[in-house]
């Protein structure tokens, strides 16, 4: 076999096999930067999709781990029954390469297409053994308790570490889901180019949304069907009352869009206005900002406050001498000896080390034999550690 | 018996009386109650306000009212670059930004890719009998070429892509200048196919240049990227009839423009700044002082718990550490005595475009408790020594000019920036006495940044240098080199001097040896104007060089419109390089080897 990578003689626009190659290595870039949907995608941020209702398929990822996993063992098993069949039977053996060769294991295809070939053993082997390695520990996953996480390891085991598995997913709030998408086509009509223009020039400024325009212009060149660019399918939550416009667009200032809105744009197969579940590959996401229309500034100014205060307690008093009218010198009195009273209570025992042996001047007499009066705090301390 | 009683009665038995000090202790090694701060003591609580001074009177009162007037100046015109006679009436509907970054978005392979097949597209479309008859024909009159036009410097990648584009789509770029042209009725540098004038083409081709036209934000011949400086230059004028007030942004590097990117001056007359003169409009302004908060500050009040997240107190401030010391004393001694109102300014009408003003505050008038009404001036007005300025922040201010304006510029919020397109660094190369134009990324033909070290490597491995002259038995032993080759991707920086005695780098070109015959090195990049010729000036490329970028740039403006262009970009280098540039080299030759 062999492949004619260029030829002169070909007409222009001959597609060739590195055109192939080509389209190939763009989608596998497109397809490897991806991660597949997952319910908290087809939300608000704000709202928790698994308490939402929001669920992955396990179910169906379960059966098609078992379905995988079944198929590699039975390909397996027929490699080696075909390899118990060298040398004499030669072409088994490629059949069953080629078959093990879509599990991407480098090596697999055959180098020769018929006849002897005495290379077929140890290849086989080699496939052989790639194989049995990665169904030995992608079969040891409990799938019983798997997270998508768990599954989509066992995928990129067999397969490769850029394969993607798209699980169903069930949005929180389908009908919401699927009322949003039916606004597509109204959500522009103000402007019905605009979806292509925004995807083009984000392809100049996001990495992602690049490898998506490539994988897409490329696919164009290979016919005339209506690839590029690719029609977006637009949604937006949460859902207004209002004349709802396409975030991308310039504001409507009659209608000043919500902020933490979110906006989808999808290239979709089949009609995501009545789907119960979605399968779909993650591009990118971003958060967009619009500036503010009014900024906030403050002017500062020194001013001298005084620092007195208000007393933070409330002073209840009582005439001293039962008069019936107060004045001025009683009351200023009252306060005074309130504030001398305040400033005895700074004073504690630490603070008066040097009148030590006689302040504070609380003395109690203890007579076992009652020769005086007597005040016995042992009684008092055993009352209170019997109560804590 | 009775003498008994009477003896114990009349003789008393010695006892022994001890004495209990009851001792008050108000400490406890243990936090735990202290920490509940349970208050059940006035007397404490009051004590506590006397030791730090809050019954203290003080022969001054609260500020409980606060009267302020401003005003606000529209700022009317723009200028691009340095010349006056380019002034033009400032569009409110272009951020400033955009208005000064934007260049041409010059796109190669793939952008003429993507615009093609969006023409064929609306061909297919808009109901145009045979659309693959007419597609055939512009394909035909725009071709996309399957040559790589520098096959030296093309990633694998990118000559695959124009393999398989060429003949499958029409270059769409190339569409757009002749289209551009019939449809300002100039001629175009190609003409358009005869299908053009097909029924329903002359809407299709409209539709495609209306597209075209608004993918990019592009300039209308008003650069304000100075080359020799590397760097923009631009100014606002905001005219009063008594003062031609310009912000000159004499430096703005690129990227994110705020109030300190201009500096103030006062302009000459200008037709355009007394036919734009500023709008002054006063506001009026009461409120109720409020003190200054920040992490840190101390509360005024006794028995409040302060944030903990900033403390002032555990500053480790050295002598010479000026700054910090007064920010320290500003928020431990002063901290308390600072009041701000909040002055909301609008910057645009919502869905509308923003303005540019200068606001600055005319008179703040407070009330105290008693009455007592003081007025508060500016901190430019304060009094200080002779030969001092007085100090502020955040007003505009120039070489001997101060003023009391304030800039709320409306600039954009958060861009989006994509990856370095093109990136030239310049650097001093003292070894070779000379500088250099490092061009460490080129636009490839996928619109993409090349890697030109590895594209040289690559060129290396294809078309090495020719091998050096081998010694024969008899023969010379040594050989001279002129100079040494350098990668072609390091452009030249020749010293030159001006007659007025001014230093630049000129770029210039070298020859470098390949097996395959000279190449010559001349920039590329296009922020090195490649064909004509191009000086930077020499204080620009500082020892540790210069950084300079093109990419592009999208954002949202006020209005929710979305901006996508080309901008440009400086910044400090990573210092000295060396080319490995020698002259003179003599080097021994190496005998043949012995086959």
């Amino acid at each position: 076999m062999q492949i004619l990578f260029q030829s002169p003689d070909l007409p222009a626009a001959t597609v060739l096999f590195p055109d192939l190659l080509y389209l190939a290595q763009s989608l596998r870039r497109f397809f490897g930067a991806c991660r597949p949907t997952e319910p908290q995608d087809l939300t608000t941020p704000e709202e928790n999709a698994a308490q939402a209702g929001g669920a992955i398929d396990v179910v169906d990822l379960t059966n098609r781990v078992k379905a995988l996993l079944t198929g590699l063992k039975n390909d397996i098993a027929a490699l080696q029954a075909a390899q118990g069949g060298l040398p004499g039977a030669t072409d088994p053996v490629r059949k069953a390469l080629i078959q093990c060769s879509w599990y991407g294991v480098t090596g697999a295809i055959p180098a020769t297409t018929a006849g002897p070939d005495a290379t077929l053993g140890d290849q086989a082997q080699s496939v052989i053994d790639t194989l049995q390695a990665r169904y030995n520990k992608a079969n040891a996953v409990d799938l019983t308790r798997a997270q998508l996480a768990d599954f989509e390891g066992i995928f990129k085991t067999v397969f490769a570490a850029d394969f993607a598995v798209l699980p169903h997913v069930t949005p929180p709030d389908v009908t919401t889901l699927q009322a949003a998408f039916g606004q597509s086509a109204a959500l522009t009509t103000t402007d019905t180019v605009a979806p292509a223009r925004w995807l083009r020039q984000l392809s100049h400024v996001r990495p992602a949304v690049s490898r998506m325009d490539l994988a897409f212009s490329v696919a164009q060149a290979f016919g005339t069907a209506a690839v590029y660019p690719p029609s977006l399918t637009l949604a937006q939550l949460p859902p207004v009352a209002a004349p709802d416009r396409w975030l991308a667009l310039p504001l409507d200032p009659a209608h000043p869009p919500q902020k933490g809105r979110v906006a989808f744009a999808c290239v979709t197969a089949g009609d995501p206005t009545n789907q119960a579940t979605y399968a779909g590959l993650m591009v990118d996401e971003w958060p967009e900002r619009i500036p503010n229309a009014q900024a906030q500034t403050a002017v500062a100014f020194h001013f001298e406050e005084p620092s007195a205060r208000a007393p933070q307690a409330l002073l209840l008093a009582t005439c001293p001498d039962n008069r019936e009218t107060w004045d001025d010198p009683l009351l200023q009195a009252v306060l005074k000896e309130t504030l001398e009273l305040a400033k005895m209570r700074t004073v504690d025992l630490g603070s008066v080390l040097q009148v030590g042996q006689i302040l504070p001047a609380l003395y109690f007499a203890l007579n076992l034999e009652s020769a005086t009066i007597s005040t016995r705090f042992a009684v008092i301390e055993e009352v209170a550690s019997a109560i804590g | 018996m009775r003498l008994d009683r009477l003896a114990r009665a009349t003789v008393e038995v010695p006892s022994i009386t001890t004495w209990t000090r009851l001792e008050p202790q108000a400490r406890d090694a243990s936090m735990q109650r202290s920490l509940q701060a349970q208050v059940r003591d006035p007397l404490w609580m009051l004590a506590r306000q006397w030791q730090v001074g809050e019954f203290f009177g003080a022969d001054a009162g609260s500020p409980v009212q606060a009267t302020l007037a401003a005003e606000t100046q529209t700022v009317t015109t723009y200028r691009p670059g340095v010349d006056d006679s380019a002034t033009v009436v400032l569009d409110p509907s272009l951020p400033v930004e955009i208005h000064v970054e934007r260049e041409t978005a010059a796109l190669k392979l793939r952008g003429s890719v993507q615009l093609g097949m969006y023409f064929e597209w609306l061909v297919r479309e808009n109901g145009i009998a045979t659309p693959e008859a007419v597609i055939a024909a512009f394909r035909t009159s725009f071709p996309i070429s399957a040559n790589v036009p520098d096959p030296n410097y093309a990633p694998v990648s990118a000559v695959r892509f124009r393999s398989l584009m060429a003949g499958k789509v029409t270059d769409g770029e190339a569409l757009y200048v002749s289209a551009a042209a019939v449809q300002a009725g100039k001629v175009p540098p190609i003409p358009l196919p005869a299908e053009a004038n097909n029924p329903g083409m002359p809407a299709v081709l409209a539709a495609f240049v209306s597209y075209r036209a608004s993918l990019f934000s592009e300039p209308q011949n008003d650069p304000a990227w100075i080359d020799n400086q590397l760097e923009y230059e631009f100014a606002m004028g905001s005219p009063t009839p008594g003062q031609n007030l310009l912000l000159n942004a004499p430096d703005f590097p690129g990227g994110h423009l705020d109030w300190y990117s201009f500096s103030l001056q006062n302009d000459n007359p200008n037709p355009v700044f007394t036919a734009n003169p500023a709008q002054i409009s006063p506001v009026n302004f009461n409120f109720f002082p409020n003190h200054v908060t920040f992490r840190g500050v101390h509360d005024p009040r006794w028995w409040v718990f302060e944030d903990g997240m900033t403390d002032f107190g555990q500053l480790d401030a050295e002598h010479v550490d000026l700054a910090k010391l007064l920010v320290m004393e500003f928020a431990l001694v002063y901290g308390g005595n600072w009041f701000s109102v909040p002055i909301p300014i609008p910057i645009s009408t919502l869905g509308g475009p923003p303005t540019w003003n200068l606001s600055r505050v005319t008179t703040l008038i407070v009330t105290d408790t008693f009455g007592i009404r003081t007025l508060i001036r500016p901190s430019e007005q304060t009094t200080v020594n002779p030969g001092e300025t007085a100090w502020s922040m955040y007003k505009l201010s120039g070489v001997g000019m101060r003023s009391d304006f304030i800039l709320m510029a409306p600039t954009l919020g958060v861009v989006d920036d994509a990856d370095a397109m093109e990136e030239v660094l310049f650097l001093r190369d003292d070894m070779a006495a000379m500088a250099w134009a490092v061009e460490h990324k080129l636009q490839g033909d996928l619109d993409a940044p090349v890697d030109m070290h590895e594209a040289y490597l690559d060129r290396v491995t294809r078309n090495p240098p020719p091998p050096p002259p081998q010694a024969t038995a008899g023969g010379p032993q040594i050989y001279y080199t002129l100079e040494d080759p350098v990668p072609e991707y390091w452009i030249p920086m020749v010293p030159v001097q001006t007659a007025q005695g001014a230093l630049y780098l000129r770029r210039g070109t070298m020859q470098i040896p390949t097996s395959g015959g000279p190449i010559t090195v001349t920039g590329r990049a296009l922020l090195l104007d490649p064909g004509q010729p191009f000086f930077v000036a020499d204080r620009i490329i500082p020892q540790a060089g210069r950084l300079a970028d093109r990419y592009f740039r999208r954002a949202r403006s006020y209005d929710g419109s979305t901006y996508l262009w080309m901008a440009r970009s400086s910044g400090a280098g990573r210092g000295m390089g060396w080319s490995g540039l020698r002259f003179d080299v003599v080097n021994d030759m190496k005998p043949v080897a012995a086959k």
